[in-house]
């Protein structure tokens, strides 16, 4: 058991499957389309790019993730390298993009099951979805790898029919040509399109506290994961541009389901759907258990309440960030929108991966002495790699998304300002608001029940509003006038 | 004090319930279910702000109840 009470459950096989599991999401069924029209054949090329790109900063996460093994993953190294608000910053990005992804993965699934089943509800599935794995969380770590090692073998396992299918009875020729039709800018753009398909593999480190031997687990699950996703990724690009030409998979919604009906029929189409719903599903567990150690980790500094510390003494989970963490998924999933959930998991993925390789770079300087069971190899071009190319993807990125960006950055200040001014006074805010409130709703009543205001209202619908005034001063009074003890 | 903390606890849970309420009538609002804005007569045109009052009154009363309950 770890010093937190935590508990190292999770071997080399669990730990990369998270790693896989986290990255294979349902954003590579349906976004191979829009990047083929972007690159044309040269997608073989830009996936296994986007994979290199990712390679550089996941060194770092090895290296960082061996050396400081402690829950929270990258707020933990910004932690120990900055502290304070950078540190606050990576803690806060990383808590929401993964909220974000869980929610996009949990919507994703309910609209690949509403391809089956047109009748369902999208946010109600979604719900549904993250209160399953939400239990399978809560009942333990070693659960909730069992799961992901599960889905991620059943997925892998039908993604290699897709692969040997198409390449040993597929149509297409041997000769395919690597054409680019909007030249380098194209390339670009797709793989500012399509880098976060590999997204999410480094909920290896956000787990690191629970992992078997993590000097040696972490660096060698990080990097086994990251080189499985860029053969798995490349492979089946490959087999997709050899068996259907690029212009009409740039125009398919979801071209692996298209191209696997051409090659084996409706079985193909319903594989790859069951493929779908497995890989939104994996990701969604392997996020919720990324954001439930995140916001441990930022209550343990005191950012969160103290509450998110507790550890289930049967299961040896933190059980109540587990639980808020899903409240505020359900919270989002609720609303169906997948852009915007989309958007928001992107920029704070990579906002991430900045800080990761700013952290390693202000280690190897701070703390040289530092025990390293990994090192990235050709230091310091391997980390400033990580940074440019993150930087670039933000470039390319719509710019609807920095707008989105921008206003995470103001939250993020915003709650950092509130943990450190302290609990009395925030208190005493919330006190004040709610007063405010219930003199307002009073007020309103007033001027209804004396018609000022000339508003159609039932008796009992005014009943309800002063009863909502009267606990509001009533809250408003109790929370102002507070006994002094400190209690988170 | 006893009297104090136990009052506390009951404020807190009725305000946190009727924050907890608050979104959920903005979500039911949202959706339309029910066909509830021709049942309170809301234009479309002025959903968007009625959902935003009901979240931010229902955020502020959920925490402002969360501080009374765990006082």
């Amino acid at each position: 058991m770890d010093k937190s009470g935590l508990r190292r459950e999770l071997g080399l096989l669990h730990a990369t499957m998270f790693g896989i599991g986290g990255a294979i999401s349902a954003g590579v069924f349906v976004m191979l389309g829009h990047a083929t029209s972007l690159a044309g054949a040269a997608i073989i090329i830009v996936l296994p790019l986007c994979g290199i790109i990712n390679l550089f900063t996941m060194c770092s996460y090895a290296e960082l993730g061996a050396a400081i093994p402690s829950a929270g993953g990258e707020y933990t190294f910004a932690k120990v390298a900055y502290g304070g608000l950078v540190a606050f910053l990576t803690g806060w990005f990383e808590w929401i993009s993964n909220a974000f992804f869980a929610a996009l993965s949990s919507v994703g699934f309910a609209y690949i099951v509403l391809y089956i089943v047109p009748t369902i509800n999208v946010p109600l599935t979604a719900i549904v979805m993250i209160i399953i794995f939400t239990v399978i969380n809560i009942r333990g770590v070693k659960e909730a790898g069992t799961a992901e090692t599960v889905m991620i073998v059943v997925l892998l396992i039908i993604l290699a029919i897709y692969f040997l299918v198409g390449w040993l009875y597929g149509p297409g020729t041997d000769t395919l040509q690597l054409s680019a039709p909007r030249g380098f800018l194209g390339v670009a753009e797709a793989t500012a399109y399509i880098f976060v398909v590999y997204l999410g593999a480094e909920a290896i480190a956000v787990t690191q506290a629970e992992i078997k031997n993590p000097s040696k687990t972490i660096p060698r699950a990080i990097i086994l994961s990251a080189i499985a996703l860029i053969v798995v990724y490349t492979l089946i690009a490959y087999v997709t541009v050899r068996a259907v030409s690029p212009e009409i998979i740039g125009k398919e919604v979801s071209p692996l389901t298209y191209v696997a009906g051409q090659m084996m029929g409706p079985l193909g189409t319903i594989l790859i759907t069951i493929a779908g719903m497995i890989a939104a599903l994996s990701s969604l567990n392997t996020s919720i258990v990324a954001q439930s150690r995140v916001a441990y980790a930022l209550s343990r500094d005191g950012y969160f309440p103290a509450a998110f510390l507790k550890i289930h003494r049967r299961f040896g989970v933190p059980h109540v960030a587990v639980i808020f963490s899903s409240l505020f998924t359900i919270a989002l999933a609720a609303t169906g929108v997948v852009q915007f959930v989309g958007y928001a998991t992107d920029f704070g993925f990579i906002i991430g991966f900045t800080f990761v390789n700013l952290s390693l770079i202000k280690l190897r300087q701070k703390k040289p002495n530092l025990e390293r069971p990994f090192k990235v190899p050709l230091y310091p071009f391997t980390p400033i790699a990580g940074i440019v190319t993150s930087v670039m993807l933000l470039l390319f990125i719509d710019v609807k998304v920095l707008m989105l960006g921008a206003g995470l950055i103001v939250l993020a200040l915003l709650a950092y300002y509130l943990s450190i001014v302290g609990y009395y006074r925030i208190r005493i805010a919330f006190g004040g608001m709610s007063l405010g409130i219930g003199v307002f709703v009073a007020f309103l009543a007033y001027l209804v029940e004396t018609e000022l205001v000339p508003l159609a209202m039932s008796p009992i619908l005014l009943y309800v509003l002063i009863l909502v005034s009267a606990i509001s001063i009533l809250a408003g009074v109790l929370n102002i006038t507070m006994p002094t003890r400190k209690i988170f | 004090m006893e009297l104090r903390k136990i009052v506390s606890k009951f404020v807190g849970v009725a305000q946190s319930g009727i924050g907890v309420l608050a979104i959920i009538f903005g979500y039911i609002l949202y959706y339309d279910l029910f066909d509830i804005q021709h049942m309170l007569n809301a234009s479309a045109q002025n959903v968007p702000l009625y959902i935003l009052l009901l979240f931010i009154f229902g955020l502020l009363s959920v925490i402002s109840g969360f501080f009374l309950i765990y006082e």
